[in-house]
Parts: structure tokens; C-alpha cells; sequence
């Protein structure tokens, strides 16, 4: 625990009457939890629950599992706002049939049909500091590593980056140049998240790139290499043309590089 | 001279086209250009990985003789084979 100690954070939910009686898991995640936080950041809580809980003012996160959403509460406390996240044990198991392995295979669900909250969860339990429930977070973490999710993730992000990379080609060849400097520039980033996700670093939030890269440094792409194309320190306005191919053809060597499956 | 008697001259260059879709999944890598997707074996595999635009097919040739037990000829035959097969897939130039 190095956020908040886990009783202090159970008194401050018990406090606003966000705590339920009966609760499986309580978890702490985000960008503070990883050490990646400022003074500013929300403090982001999961909690998980037998059953659905809630309150009146709840708001609510789109979700695809059923039934289609979870309450989110939020509120300050401790000098910083928390969003707290209400997640049922069902909700859990039918994000983990989701992202299997024979869902995957059989085409039941695709990196699309995930939205950002489900996709958040997943990662933030990677990285979760645990209030109550360890054994019951240790067990579902092991479980979504063991999935398809990254693989799923990845694909999407490599299917992203083809269109770009087609959109690229042919604006130049079309002569739009200014459009295929851009169409690179997404692409890149969709390469960089498929090589990242491959390797465990999904994340909805482009805003984090940077500090996933350093996390996971895969020597496919070096930070430097990373950052001179996500900041176009090298675009030559005299020649952009020879700036988007040789973005594409890094990307390709990235594509090149991530494992799928 | 047909094509292929032109790459095993060793002075042709090829080049993955910039919009050449790859795929590898467990052990299985395809590349897909504008038509069909096409399955590489693990020599194949190795060979598109080196294709960079500045290795020559002769070049390409040495590189496979280093990784696996195959006399030069045979390896410039395959390498010529397998850039053919890539162009007509539409995933190299060549």
C-alpha cells in the first residue's frame, strides 16, 4: 500500500456512504498508483461488489458486459478528487469470457466491441494497489494476463495502423502530402500501441505513451527513436514526403515485431 | 532474360512496399498487400524480416547460407523464388 493505508481509504468511502456492506475487492489504480501521478490526479478506486450497488446520483460508465453499465461515484477526499468504479463479480467473469481465448478464436468479441472502461479495468488491475480482497485480485489478475485481451488489443491497433499506412501511400501518391504526414503520424501511433499492448501496455489514454514506452522499453524501438517520431522532431517542411516514408517504414519494422496469440 | 535469371544476377534490390500488411500469430506470419494473404515459412519469414531496400538479393542469399545449411546456389534460386513469389503478392518491389 502507498497511495493511502487501506483502512484510512475504507474509512473515507465508509465517510461519503460509498462503502457497501458486503464488497469482494477494494483497489486503488491509476496513474498515482503507478508512480506516473501529479497534484492534480483523480485518485481512481475499484470496487467490487456480490452484488449491484449503487446510489441515486450515481453516474454511469458504458460498459458491454451486462447490463451495459457500471455506477461511477465521484467526490473529493484526501486533497485529491476519487472516481470510484462499482464492478460486480458477474460483470468481471463476463469481461474475462469476453476476452478468452475461444471467444477470441471464434470471432465472438473483437478489441472494438471493448469500451474504454472495460479496456481501463483490465490494465488498472495489472497495476492495482490493493485495500481488501487480495486473494480475489491476485486471482483475477492472473486470469486477464492469462486472456486474449493483448492479443486482441494489439490486433486492433495493427489493423488501425494498415488503414493509416494505406491512407499514407496514397496521398502521396496523389500528391497530398500535408494528409499523408498526418495519416503517418496516427499510424505511428497505432504501431507504437500494438507493439505496447503485445507486451502487456494497453492503455486508451494516448496521453501515457511516452511513460509506457519507458515501462516497457522494447528494444524494437528505442525511446529516442519513439520520441523524435511522436514529437516530428525530424518532419523537414522542405520534404515531408521523405519524412512519412521513412516513418512507414519504421512502422513496419514494428509490425514486423509484435507477437500476436 | 527473364525475371528470375535477373535477380540471380544479385544486383536487384527489393523493397516491402510502405502499405504491406504483416501478421505474425503464434507461429505463423502472413503478409498481405493488395491481394490474397500469403503464409511464410520460417526461412521465407527470416528472408522478409532482412528485405530493407539496401540488401540486394545476393545479399539476402549470404544471409540465408549463414543461417541454415544451404550451398549459395540453391540459396540465391530460393531467395530469387521467394522475391517473385512476394511481388506477386504485392508486397515487395523490386
Amino acid at each position: 500500500m502507498t497511495v493511502l493505508p487501506p483502512d484510512r481509504c475504507l474509512d473515507v468511502l465508509a465517510e461519503q456512504t460509498l462503502l457497501p456492506d458486503r464488497h469482494t475487492a477494494v483497489y486503488l489504480a491509476g496513474s498515482l498508483v503507478r508512480g506516473w501521478g501529479n497534484p492534480l490526479s483523480d485518485l481512481d478506486v475499484y470496487v467490487v461488489v456480490p452484488e449491484p450497488w449503487t446510489r441515486p446520483d450515481a453516474e454511469v460508465g458504458a460498459v458491454s458486459v451486462p447490463p451495459g453499465s457500471v455506477p461511477i461515484h465521484g467526490f473529493v477526499g484526501e486533497g485529491r478528487r476519487w472516481d470510484v468504479e462499482y464492478w460486480t463479480e458477474q460483470q468481471v467473469d463476463d469481461l474475462l469470457e469476453l476476452v478468452s481465448w475461444p471467444s477470441f478464436e471464434a470471432r465472438r468479441a473483437r478489441a472494438e466491441s471493448l469500451t474504454k472502461h472495460e479496456i481501463a479495468f483490465m490494465q488498472r488491475l495489472a497495476f492495482a494497489d490493493v485495500v481488501t480482497g487480495a486473494d480475489w485480485v491476485a486471482r483475477r489478475k492472473d486470469q486477464f494476463e492469462a486472456s486474449a485481451v493483448r492479443t486482441m488489443i494489439a490486433s486492433r491497433a495493427l489493423y488501425e495502423f494498415d488503414l493509416f499506412a494505406e491512407d499514407a501511400v496514397g496521398m502521396l501518391q496523389a500528391g497530398d502530402v500535408e494528409s499523408a504526414v498526418l495519416a503517418a503520424r496516427y499510424g505511428f501511433g497505432c504501431a507504437v500501441e500494438a507493439l505496447l499492448a503485445s507486451r502487456g501496455e494497453f492503455n486508451e489514454q494516448e496521453k501515457w505513451r511516452a511513460r509506457r514506452m519507458r515501462a516497457v522499453s522494447p528494444p524494437e524501438l528505442s525511446f529516442e527513436d519513439y520520441w523524435a517520431i511522436e514529437t516530428l522532431r525530424d518532419l523537414d517542411p522542405e520534404a515531408p514526403g521523405t519524412w512519412v516514408e521513412t516513418v512507414l517504414t519504421v512502422c513496419q519494422g514494428i509490425a514486423n515485431e509484435v507477437k500476436l496469440g | 532474360m527473364n525475371h528470375l535469371d535477373a535477380l540471380s544476377t544479385d544486383d536487384r534490390v527489393p523493397r516491402r512496399r510502405l502499405n504491406a500488411r504483416v501478421r505474425n500469430f503464434r507461429d505463423r506470419t502472413m503478409v498481405a498487400g493488395s491481394n490474397e494473404p500469403l503464409e511464410l515459412s520460417e526461412s521465407a519469414t527470416f528472408l522478409w524480416r532482412l528485405i530493407d531496400g539496401r540488401r540486394s538479393v545476393g545479399d539476402l542469399a549470404d544471409a540465408l547460407c549463414a543461417e541454415y545449411d544451404v550451398d549459395r546456389d540453391t540459396a540465391v534460386t530460393d531467395v530469387a523464388e521467394l522475391i517473385d513469389t512476394l511481388h506477386s503478392a504485392g508486397v515487395v518491389d523490386c
